[in-house]
């Protein structure tokens, strides 16, 4: 029961657990904490969940990110259905963690195994809930859902959870059990296996009255003899391990089950909220579309960075990119241009089309990545400028080892730390060898030498960006293709503020 | 069969009595040595083997060729892993004789016999597959075979593995309500199957791990009941099973009785071969060498197997180290210590070693005679293409700085106990002399070094000195000056590299004045008016 995935069309196995190492940069780079803030809307499920897929579970697989549009498609239409099956694994979850208080302490297999039985009532009991919204909503579309309820109506149907609720009463060994063993090399009772049949009322007195001429040895443990009364508990409790076993595991897997229903159904929540939000401040959004090609595209129209978006009041100008079979972005440009911005919105909405969700854009068409990395200058240093550089370097030496040629890594000012011959000297040599391999770079940089020298290249794949300069308030924070200049209007800005 | 010692060419050689430390053992921190390489293998009481070195070159060469078998690593491993298994076997024993429920303890005796027959037999076959050229281990096999094929072992064998046959058949049913327990003979069911496949868990893993909490022999009281029971109502099998424990089990021997060490002990049962435990105890030599040295060749350290020449007094090891030094380091630090070079060649006799303090001079002198020490054993030794003669004995003559006994008393009974080494050693025996005659003047003590070492000299014994004296390098030909280096930038520093060098301790205190600035002309010119 745990393959069935509102992330995955096939039977995969993935794990939550697995987030990249790398991911605490992204964060930072890309200020991903706003994005995850405003999806979760103070829900800390929703916000854990998001963060778990949005950095752990994103995919490079066109069928994949389809998968995942569809069934957000269905919550769009349906946002009750989502609200209401993450609550009921919200409350089956707790419900759970409740029981777990009063036997905290208790490992013995006898009362794991009562413990688990009554669990297992309620466990059941919610599935069938969240089943029977199935039928209440039967006009959903997406494969996923589909194939979910459907799995659920045939794996738990009435007539399956009769047969586990007997089951469930059997288990509860109300009037003693009984097990068939053999001897191991200690000469102590091991192997236990469970008869068949149990003893129940009825059943005890035949036994005793039916079967009285079968050979048997019997005795008893007087209430009186402590060690006795101990030694029968402990004979019990190894004699009812292996199914007590059994019910670790189901109910194990039932809570695998709902917790995974749980962060997934917040995930497809977090996108609501995520839509919600920037419909209240006016933003337009759209479902991106994949490319599975090689060839490296990404073509946008009114494209901007969400998180910025969402954390100012200003009005963020937007940007349209026509980037065809262009593997190297160059941006070039005025001081505070937007060139940064526009290099994080390039970054935030690769990282959300690659998870199925909506991006910030009218229209947001890119090939795939297997990995985003950011190579960010670091804002503040207190460090002396050649151990900030020798940190840069470090930091881009620990990030070769990962790359690959379906990777993107998105430069922002590096190797600016030193002077510029020496700067631009290692941005080329670096520059030059990912362009070689293919990999997906945008390069913000001040590094004119450098800009030059990769612009004189005329290499096909390069797609060289300009950020207009602030003379032209009409044109502020607009990012065209355009050659890199040797100045970023640094003059600009000084003859601004002195203004004597 | 001829009797065999995997020690001794000639097996009876071996000398029972307690044989005690040599007196040149805590001088060359063998004592150290010794101890570590014995640490926990106290059961084979293995000491007395590392004391005395071996008076022929045979019997030397006897064990070295054990000692190439076993540098051979999965040979080793092999032999090892036989006597951790024998080892364990007389540990359970002892548990099982303990047992309470005589039921039980016959079963435990029952799978111990079976563990070691299938122990013996897989030794064997593991042993014939490797390749062994020592006369020592080849025998080990011969006897081995015999000892497998002799009709005693082969019907142990086949009554053990009968029982354990009639004993793992049988299946019992137990039924608890309330208080009550009931056993009857029943047939296999297994109604948990059919739980976890309503469940859909018929293709998880569910984890071996049936027997939980309880793995102690002991049984409780109701497992015991049980276990009486289920005797009952399978009685033949319980009664052939006491039978084979009267033949097998019974302890023979009456208390009292002194083994040579605690691991021969097991062969108070009858079905223990005794000349296996013999034969384990007397390997335990090789092995606890063996692993005492390996984590320092694994730090890439070099011991080899000594080439032993008896006509002729060359002496050569490339890379050799002070072992208690080494491993002391690899311990505390984890570091590698410094190697150093070593040869006598021609007529060359005396190594006279000076230099800077703490600079590596003992630890070079220890060095010399422990190479001696092992290879006197049989022993691999520290260093590379190590050739050195056969030695009969180790003289050793050290003055600790803390000697309380100073003056006149403590330098007569130094003289008097070189007198008498004098007169016992052989042209075979060394010397190994460390800051002698420190209390003395200069003069006096120049004296009696020159007069000692032309007595050592006509006397054909190979020495080493260490010494501040830089004079006593030029007394002979036959003398070789070794001295402590420092590091060449920084003259603090000790590189603990010992050289072929002609003695200049002047140079060094020298530079290392300049550095303190206490030269003369420093001083001068920095001490005002």
């Amino acid at each position: 029961m745990n393959k069935i995935s509102w992330l995955y069309p096939d039977d995969r196995m993935y794990d939550f657990k697995n987030i990249p190492d790398h991911s605490e940069q992204l964060i930072d780079d890309l200020e991903l904490s706003v994005l995850f803030s405003v999806m979760a809307n103070k829900d800390e499920k929703v916000l854990e969940a998001v963060r778990k897929i949005l950095l752990g579970q994103r995919s490079n697989e066109t069928s994949v990110i389809l998968f995942r549009q569809e069934i957000l498609k269905d919550f769009l239409r349906h946002p009750l259905l989502v609200s209401e099956i993450y609550q009921l694994s919200l409350d089956t979850l707790e419900a759970y963690r409740d029981s777990l208080r009063f036997w905290l302490s208790a490992k013995s297999a006898s009362r794991r195994l009562r413990t688990n039985v009554e669990l297992m009532d309620m466990l059941l009991a919610q599935l069938v809930k969240i089943r029977n919204l199935g039928t209440e909503y039967s006009n959903v579309e997406s494969t996923g859902l589909k194939s979910f309820f459907n799995f659920l109506q045939t794996d738990f149907s009435d007539e399956v959870l009769d047969k586990l609720r007997l089951q469930d009463s059997v288990l509860r060994f109300d009037h003693g059990f009984s097990v068939n063993a053999k001897l191991d090399h200690n000469n102590r009772s091991s192997e236990f296996l469970l008869n068949r049949k149990q003893p129940s009322t009825n059943w005890l007195h035949k036994i005793f009255s039916l079967n009285g001429s079968a050979e048997e040895y019997s005795f008893t443990i007087s209430q009186r003899d402590e060690s006795g009364l101990t030694a029968l508990t402990e004979f019990r409790d190894a004699a009812l391990e292996p199914v007590a076993v059994i019910m670790d595991v189901a109910v194990q897997k039932f809570l695998d089950f709902f917790s995974r229903l749980r962060d997934e159904s917040a995930f497809y929540r977090a996108a609501l909220n995520f839509c919600e939000a920037l419909k209240n401040r006016g933003y337009v959004f759209c479902l991106p579309i994949p490319l599975s090609g090689q060839e490296p595209v990404c073509v946008a129209s009114k494209l901007y960075d969400p998180c910025l978006a969402l954390s100012q009041q200003e009005k963020l100008i937007l940007n349209d990119l026509q980037a065809e079979n262009k593997s190297f972005i160059l941006i070039t440009g005025a001081n505070s241009g937007g060139k940064s911005t526009f290099l994080r919105a390039l970054g935030v909405n690769q990282l959300l089309l690659q998870s199925g969700l909506p991006v910030a854009a009218e229209q947001f068409t890119a090939s795939l990545c297997d990995e985003v990395y950011t190579h960010f200058k670091l804002e503040e240093d207190a460090s002396m400028r050649s151990g900030k550089f020798d940190e840069e370097l470090l930091r881009m030496a620990a990030l070769v080892p990962k790359l690959k040629a379906t990777a993107m890594v998105l430069f922002n000012e590096s190797f600016a730390a030193t002077n510029e011959r020496e700067g631009s000297e290692i941005a080329w040599q670096i520059c030059n060898a990912l362009l070689e391999k293919g990999i997906k770079v945008v390069f913000v940089t001040h590094l004119y030498t450098f800009a030059r020298k990769l612009y004189a290249q005329k290499s096909p794949e390069l797609l060289s960006l300009r950020a207009a300069s602030n003379e032209d308030s009409t044109q502020k924070f607009k990012i065209s293709e355009a050659k890199p200049l040797s100045t970023s209007f640094a003059k600009d800005i000084y003859q601004k503020v002195f203004t004597d | 069969m001829k009797k065999l010692s995997l020690l001794f060419v000639d097996a009876d050689q071996e000398r029972s009595d307690t044989a005690s430390e040599p007196a040149y053992f805590h001088d060359l921190n063998l004592d150290q040595v010794i101890s570590h390489i014995v640490d926990g293998r106290e059961e084979y009481k293995l000491n007395n083997y590392f004391y005395d070195l071996n008076k022929n070159l045979e019997q030397i060469q006897y064990r070295q060729e054990i000692m190439k078998d076993l540098e051979n690593e999965k040979l080793y491993k092999i032999i090892s892993a036989f006597t951790k298994s024998l080892a364990d076997f007389r540990n359970t024993l002892d548990r099982l004789e303990n047992l309470y429920y005589p039921l039980q303890q016959q079963r435990c005796y029952l799978e111990l016999a079976l563990r070691y027959q299938k122990n013996l037999e897989d030794f064997l076959e593991k042993l014939k597959s490797e390749q062994v050229i020592s006369v020592g281990l080849k025998e080990l096999i011969n006897q081995f075979i015999l000892i497998l094929k002799s009709g005693k072992f082969i019907e142990f064998k086949n009554k053990t593995a009968n029982l354990f046959e009639r004993l793992k058949k049988i299946r019992y049913c137990v039924f608890v309500s309330e208080t009550k327990v009931s056993v009857r003979r029943c047939k296999e069911d297994d109604y948990s199957v059919e739980v976890a496949k309503n469940l859909y868990l018929s293709d998880v893993p569910l984890g071996e791990n049936n027997i939980v909490g309880n793995q102690t022999f002991d049984l409780n009281h109701v497992e015991a009941q049980i276990l009486e029971g289920v005797a009952k109502l399978y009685p033949e099998p319980f009664a052939q099973l006491d039978a084979y424990c009267k033949e097998y089990m019974r302890q023979l021997e009456a208390d009292g009785v002194a083994y040579p060490s605690a691991s021969l002990r097991a062969s108070r049962y009858p079905f223990m071969d005794h000349n296996i435990l013999i034969w384990e105890r007397e390997l335990q030599f090789y092995l606890a060498y063996l692993e005492y040295i390996a984590p320092l060749k694994h730090l890439g350290l070099a011991f080899s197997i000594p080439d032993m020449d008896i006509s002729n007094k060359q002496v050569r090891a490339e890379q050799t180290f002070d072992l208690a030094l080494a491993t002391r380091l690899l311990e505390e630090t984890g570091q590698k210590v410094v190697v150093n070079d070593l040869s006598l060649a021609n007529d060359e006799q005396i190594l006279v070693i000076t230099g800077p303090n703490q600079g590596g001079k003992t630890t070079f002198a220890r060095t010399f005679g422990q190479l001696h020490h092992l290879a006197g054993l049989g022993c691999p030794v520290p260093g590379l293409n190590t050739r050195l003669g056969f030695c009969d004995a180790i003289y050793t003559h050290f003055s600790y700085r803390e000697d309380i006994r100073a003056g006149h008393g403590k330098l007569e009974e130094d003289l008097i106990r070189i007198h008498e080494n004098l007169k016992a050693a052989t042209a075979s025996s060394i010397f190994i002399m460390n800051e002698l005659f420190d209390s003395t003047t200069y003069d006096d003590a120049l004296y009696l070094s020159e007069q000692i070492i032309r007595k050592l000299l006509a006397k054909k014994i190979i020495t080493v000195w260490v010494t501040f004296i830089d004079a006593l390098t030029l007394i002979s030909p036959q003398i070789v000056s070794l001295m402590s280096m420092v590091d060449t930038a920084d003259l603090t520093r000790r590189t603990f590299k010992i050289c072929r060098k002609p003695a200049d301790g002047l140079a060094y205190a020298l530079s290392l004045a300049e550095k303190y600035g206490l030269t003369y002309s420093m001083l001068m010119g920095e001490i005002d008016e």
